[in-house]
């Protein structure tokens, strides 16, 4: 079967924060959200704005030298990962699984580092700059969970 | 200052020590005299014993009126387990060691958390209950006691249990979780495989436990530890407990402490006990087939392989919902401390049994080349 592909297009940071929370809104606990994109594209951005749909209250800043920061948050607790900096080796050893099937929402930024560690079922976010403050975002779902809702995300006109 | 520890030495009579295990849910500590449980604390999270362990520590000390340097040895689980979990109990028990300069044992964390269960086990069989459990499977109940177990009252029973911190009461609160559901074909084989295990039932090294009295006439129950380690995996291993009676079981190993798919493991045991000798048992005397199989711990994940042995054993098979206790994890390290086995404190690590996954796939990529 051909996998899907979903698209989104913010033309500033109040259009990211608006896809974030309509993510935030269905992502059950046990999510995990990889996110891709090269220095600069909005991934810690992104970030944030998914911290604060799921009620995160504190601040939120990139992971990139703590690895991984959990945080509490209203709805869900919120796992935020950054592999920028560690082998796939190391990220194995930190034992990521007992993040990735726990209960709250992971999001893993440079996701494409670990590749082999990640569970199968899971929403992989990709953004590309598409100039200036626009960007464009590709989500791929993988399982049946992600696979809905982006469908029904697609339905009411969020996602083309 | 550790010559008490020595055997045959009457000092042992002082010998208190604290047992700690981090490696699953249950953040587990106990302090022993010898053998014998002074106190124990369990608390139960998911995750952060980091957060838990010193202070439980500080708390179960203070109720036992002892300061940290009162102890005069530290036992601890070495998983496998939850790999972060594993950290915490293994750095802290090497850090209180190094400090007190008083010796450190290694447990595997699979051992004490079967040792417990056929502690539980025992005490529920003494009780009536486990019988009740097989009489449950020869009627038919076995199907309803299955999802109970894997229910979440299960669940319940099991936070119950771990909250126990009398000595013995964990064997009592977990006497109702016993849950029998071999298939239908179990009991008419049942007395054949117990006449298999009896002579081989003591045949271990002898470890944790002198054989009871009479214990080759029962047949060995098997014990199988699971917790689950995601991805349709558990930590596992058998042991094999004989003897009957509220004393000691008879203990000894049967298969190694891995992690494995579920369902290759079914087939695994089930063709071990289809032929005892060819399927990478660890000594000849464990040939034997038992007399019964407990799945014990994290039995909820994997309710499918476990209908499957039970359908296909030929014994009893039973599911027993437990959480790993110190106190289990102490009774193991008594008899070792008092031969005087050692981990060297400083190079003490701990036993994750599992290659990291990208070193698996590295491999298998090597493997592939090599073609």
């Amino acid at each position: 079967m051909q996998q899907a592909v979903y698209t989104y297009r913010s033309c500033g940071e109040k259009d990211t924060d608006a896809l974030a929370a309509a993510l935030a809104a269905w992502l059950p606990a046990g999510a995990v959200l990889t996110l891709d994109g090269d220095l600069g594209a909005g991934k810690t951005r992104f970030s944030q704005g998914f911290a604060r749909a799921l009620g995160v209250t504190e601040i939120v800043n990139s992971p990139t030298f703590t690895i991984v920061k959990e945080y509490e948050g209203e709805r869900l607790p919120f796992y935020h990962m950054d592999m920028y900096r560690i082998s796939q080796q190391e990220a194995d050893e930190l034992g990521l699984d007992e993040y990735f099937y726990g209960d709250g929402a992971t999001l893993v930024e440079w996701a494409s580092l670990i590749a082999d560690l990640l569970p199968p079922e899971r929403l992989g976010i990709t953004i590309e700059v598409a100039g200036g403050s626009e960007r464009l975002f590709w989500l791929t779902p993988r399982g049946a969970v992600y696979e809905r809702g982006c469908r029904t995300m697609k339905e009411n006109g969020s996602l083309s | 200052m550790t010559e008490w520890i020595i055997e045959g030495n009457v000092k042992m009579e002082l010998g208190r020590f604290l047992a700690v295990d981090t490696s699953t849910a249950s953040l587990t500590i106990a302090v022993l005299e010898q053998n014998r449980m002074l106190g124990e604390l369990n608390t139960v999270a998911e995750r952060n014993h980091s957060i838990g362990l010193l202070p439980n520590i500080r708390q179960l000390l203070a109720e036992l009126g002892m300061k940290p340097r009162d102890l005069q040895a530290v036992a601890v689980g070495r998983g496998p387990g939850s790999y972060t979990g594993v950290r915490i109990g293994v750095s802290t028990a090497k850090t209180f060691a190094w400090a007190l300069g008083i010796p450190l044992l290694g447990v595997s964390s699979l051992e004490a958390l079967a040792y417990g269960a056929a502690l539980a086990d025992r005490a529920a069989e003494a009780g009536g209950a486990a019988g009740a459990g097989d009489a449950a499977a020869r009627d038919g109940r076995a199907t309803e006691a299955a999802q109970r177990a894997s229910g979440s009252a299960a669940n319940t029973e099991v936070s119950g249990a771990a909250n126990a911190i009398a000595s013995g009461a964990a064997g009592v609160e977990s006497s109702g979780v016993v849950d029998a559901i071999a298939g239908s074909a179990a009991d008419a084989e049942a007395g054949g495989a117990a006449d298999a295990v009896a002579s081989s039932a003591e045949a271990g090294k002898g470890s944790a436990a002198v054989a009871a009295p009479g214990a080759g006439a029962v047949g060995a129950t098997w014990i199988v530890p699971l917790m689950d380690a995601r991805r349709t995996q558990a930590f596992t291993a058998v042991f094999a407990a004989a003897g009957e009676g509220t004393a000691p079981p008879a203990w000894r190993r049967v298969r190694a402490d891995g992690i494995r798919l579920m369902g290759d493991w079914a087939d695994e045991l089930l063709a071990q006990l289809a032929d005892p000798g060819a399927a990478g048992a660890d000594a000849a005397a464990d040939a034997a087939r038992p007399r019964r199989i407990v799945f014990a711990g994290d039995t909820a994940g994997f309710a499918e392989p476990i209908a499957r042995v039970a359908a296909q054993a030929g014994c009893a098979v039973a599911m027993l919902p437990h959480a790993l206790q110190a106190s289990a994890l102490g009774q193991l390290a008594w008899p070792r401390l008092a031969r005087g086995e050692r981990a060297d404190v400083h190079g003490f690590v701990p036993n994750y049994a599992q290659l990291p996954e990208a070193e698996v796939k590295l491999l298998a990529k090597a493997q592939k080349g090599d073609d």
